[in-house]
């Protein structure tokens, strides 16, 4: 008797904590993520080249092209991907150069959509077309996109200021992380001096985004456009380009990414380009910060709480049925 | 020894080969055409059928040599004009031109055995009045004139303004029966405070823990990891119907397991909640047909879990797949999935009998 009724407890005891210790090894639940940071920033006499696409498609290998220019000092390759779980492997080829195969994200949300970042200034790039190619290994998931932004010199060229901020923020209004979310900025700290500037354009790359569910981009006070977030450069992609001349200010540019009514967005990168009249002149400053990524895998506290009260339930239960029993 | 016999059948032999040689490396016999679309991983995603209103797709057209000489042709591909064409970075950027429509290749080089890809992407309409087939025409032209042409069909479904605005009609009509049906009858009235609690700790369990464990350990079950979600939900329903007692059960159990979703994951269940709702009154319906059968025999648990189980995943992949996320996946896929959820549905309504029963003698 003893025996049957241990059964069930340690049955239970078992199945928790098989439940728990491989939550702690592959927990998909990862939180709101990271908000967006500047990885780099700097000026040049030269441009910025940003360009990437095109949504999920679960081909592998997954293939961008890139048309670039010379005289790169400056590179950063990102590989958005869904549905992250521990084991999955990215291997990343530019050309017929093999990047180290990866195996951890960078930047982790939700339910697995992650972002792998590399710094790729080293990798020799081509003038002219250049191939980057992803393949993974990753049960039900796929890279949502190859996204590239280079850094040129070139002295011919106007002096231009650039902010490169990269993260994975989840927009949502999920309580299983604390509460729902409901926007996220990115910063371009420094002071701009407005009265040279002669072009500013941003560019922006989201996930998640569902069209007619409204969502609202800002650039400092202006409104860029709502319902930005509607899958337009591919399946769940959208890959965005502003000019916001007219709306820079003195010092902290910033874009807002409101949520409105998404379900989930994710804003991936922002990326800041202020070209500045000619006859300006600057000196060449490239500042890379420290990258914030993090791997959280967490038991979000609902389902703990649900589970306690369920076996409490049963608990209770089981003891009525050994006073019945006498 | 006279050769003068041999040399000339050999001449003759030689003659006869040339001309086709020379046709060979300069016609487009050799030159096979086909086209992919949607772009996607092969299999998985039905091919040649785009949703209206869906995101951009990616399209790839190969030209293969089957030849073994070099062939260099030049291309005209023209895509309908229900979809706006734009053309990607890719090997072939410097040889292409765009025309609205139209793209022009030229020349490509194929050498024998080998293939030249060009990817494109469209936009499908984002409404159309009905299902629509489209042709993409490619020409291929050799470098002597010779042609060839290719047509190929894709279809664009389905209408999703009518199959969207029908499934919100008919989702506010379902929820709107419901709530004339508990004030009418006054069902809500019939279930005691236990009743509530007991479903809302089975919906909780179902929405939050079993829908985190499925989300979380899925990738290790590959295309089974949909049993991971079907087999404890079924045996949750079960043990609901067991438990409770009252018609509607089901249903409830899923309005409270939606709510849930939405409060804890953010599930956006606004348009599609009675969508959601039809599993439950489909299995509601089948106790009411079993005379008030509530998971009383293994068989007929198993019954209320394979139904629900081919009800959800029949309505995602044949609706909900293409009319909210404008994805067709390919029938085979579907019905694998569909297949999968009856199994699980299956083994989840005997586990749930099991546990049921246990349940009730404790709680009785």
């Amino acid at each position: 008797m003893t025996r049957i009724r241990k059964g069930p407890v340690l049955l239970l005891s078992i199945f928790i904590i098989v439940v728990i210790s491989q939550a702690a090894m592959a927990g998909e639940w990862r939180g709101s993520g990271t908000p967006l940071y500047t990885i780099a920033s700097g000026s040049m006499h030269g441009g910025v080249h940003v360009d990437g696409g095109h949504g999920l498609t679960y081909a592998d290998p997954y293939t961008e092209y890139f048309d670039l220019p010379d005289n790169i000092i400056y590179a950063r390759l990102y590989v958005p991907m869904w549905n992250y779980n521990k084991g999955d492997t990215l291997t990343v080829s530019i050309n017929d150069n093999e990047l180290k195969t990866r195996e951890e994200p960078d930047y982790i949300a939700a339910w697995g959509v992650c972002c792998y970042a590399y710094d790729v200034t080293e990798v020799p790039f081509k003038e002219g077309l250049n191939v980057i190619s992803a393949t993974y290994e990753n049960n039900n998931g796929a890279p949502y996109g190859i996204f590239l932004v280079t850094v040129y010199e070139n002295e011919s060229m106007p002096y231009t200021q650039f902010w490169i901020d990269e993260g994975n923020y989840a927009l949502s209004k999920a309580v299983a992380d604390g509460g729902a979310k409901e926007q996220g900025e990115a910063l371009f700290p420094g002071d701009v001096k407005t009265e040279t500037v002669e072009k500013a354009d941003l560019w922006t790359v989201m996930i998640a985004g569902t069209g007619g569910e409204i969502d609202e981009l800002w650039f400092n006070s202006k409104l860029l456009g709502k319902d930005v977030g509607r899958a337009k450069t591919g399946s769940y992609l959208d890959f965005d380009h502003f000019n916001v001349t007219d709306d820079l200010v003195g010092n902290n540019n910033t874009a807002l990414f409101k949520r409105g009514g998404e379900q989930y967005l994710h804003p991936f990168n922002a990326v800041l380009v202020i070209e500045h009249k000619s006859g300006v002149e600057g000196d060449k400053e490239l500042t890379v910060y420290e990258a914030q990524s993090s791997l959280m895998s967490v038991i979000p506290i609902p389902v703990v709480a649900v589970l306690a009260i369920a076996i409490i339930g049963f608990f209770l239960i089981y003891l009525k049925k050994k006073q019945e029993r006498g | 020894m006279n050769y003068r016999s041999l040399f000339f059948v050999f001449a003759i032999i030689l003659a006869l080969l040339l001309p086709s040689v020379v046709y060979a490396a300069g016609s487009v016999d050799d030159i096979g055409i086909t086209v992919t679309i949607p772009d996607r991983k092969e299999g998985v995603f039905a091919p040649d059928k785009l949703v209206a209103s869906g995101s951009e797709e990616g399209a790839r057209i190969t030209f293969e040599n089957r030849g073994v000489e070099t062939a260099t042709i030049s291309a005209t591909i023209v895509v309908p004009d229900l979809l706006p064409l734009s053309v990607p970075t890719q090997e072939l950027s410097g040889q292409i031109t765009q025309d609205g429509n139209t793209l022009t290749v030229s020349p490509m080089a194929i050498t024998g055995g080998e293939s030249a890809i060009v990817r494109i992407r469209v936009k499908p309409p984002e409404s159309i009045p009905m299902k629509t087939a489209e042709t993409f025409r490619i020409t291929a032209t050799a470098a002597d004139g010779s042609r060839t042409e290719y047509t190929h069909k894709i279809t664009i479904i389905p209408p999703p303004s009518w199959i969207t605005y029908g499934t919100i009609i008919i989702s506010l009509l379902l929820v709107a029966i419901v709530i004339l049906a508990v004030r009418r009858f006054g069902i809500l009235e019939m279930y005691t405070t236990i009743d509530l609690v007991t479903i809302a700790l089975l919906a909780a369990l179902a929405g939050v823990v079993f829908r985190w464990f499925w989300q979380t350990f899925n990738d290790l079950l590959g295309p089974f990891g949909g049993l991971l979600f079907t087999i404890p939900v079924s045996a949750l329903m079960v043990i609901a119907l067991h438990l409770v007692r009252k018609p509607g059960t089901a249903m409830l159990l899923f309005l409270v397991d939606q709510l849930v979703c939405m409060v804890i994951w953010g599930s956006n269940i606004t348009v599609w909640l009675g969508w959601y709702l039809l599993e439950g009154a489909v299995v509601d319906a089948e106790v009411a047909l079993l005379k008030g059968n509530y998971a009383d025999t293994r068989i007929a648990s198993m019954i209320y879990g394979m139904s629900r189980g081919f009800i959800s995943y029949w309505l995602f992949y044949f609706l909900f797949a293409p009319t909210a996320w404008k994805i067709c996946y390919a029938p085979w896929y579907s019905w694998l999935q569909v297949g999968l959820a009856v199994l699980g549905g299956l083994i989840g309504g005997s586990i749930g009998y099991d546990a049921a029963r246990k349940m009730r003698s404790a709680m009785m």
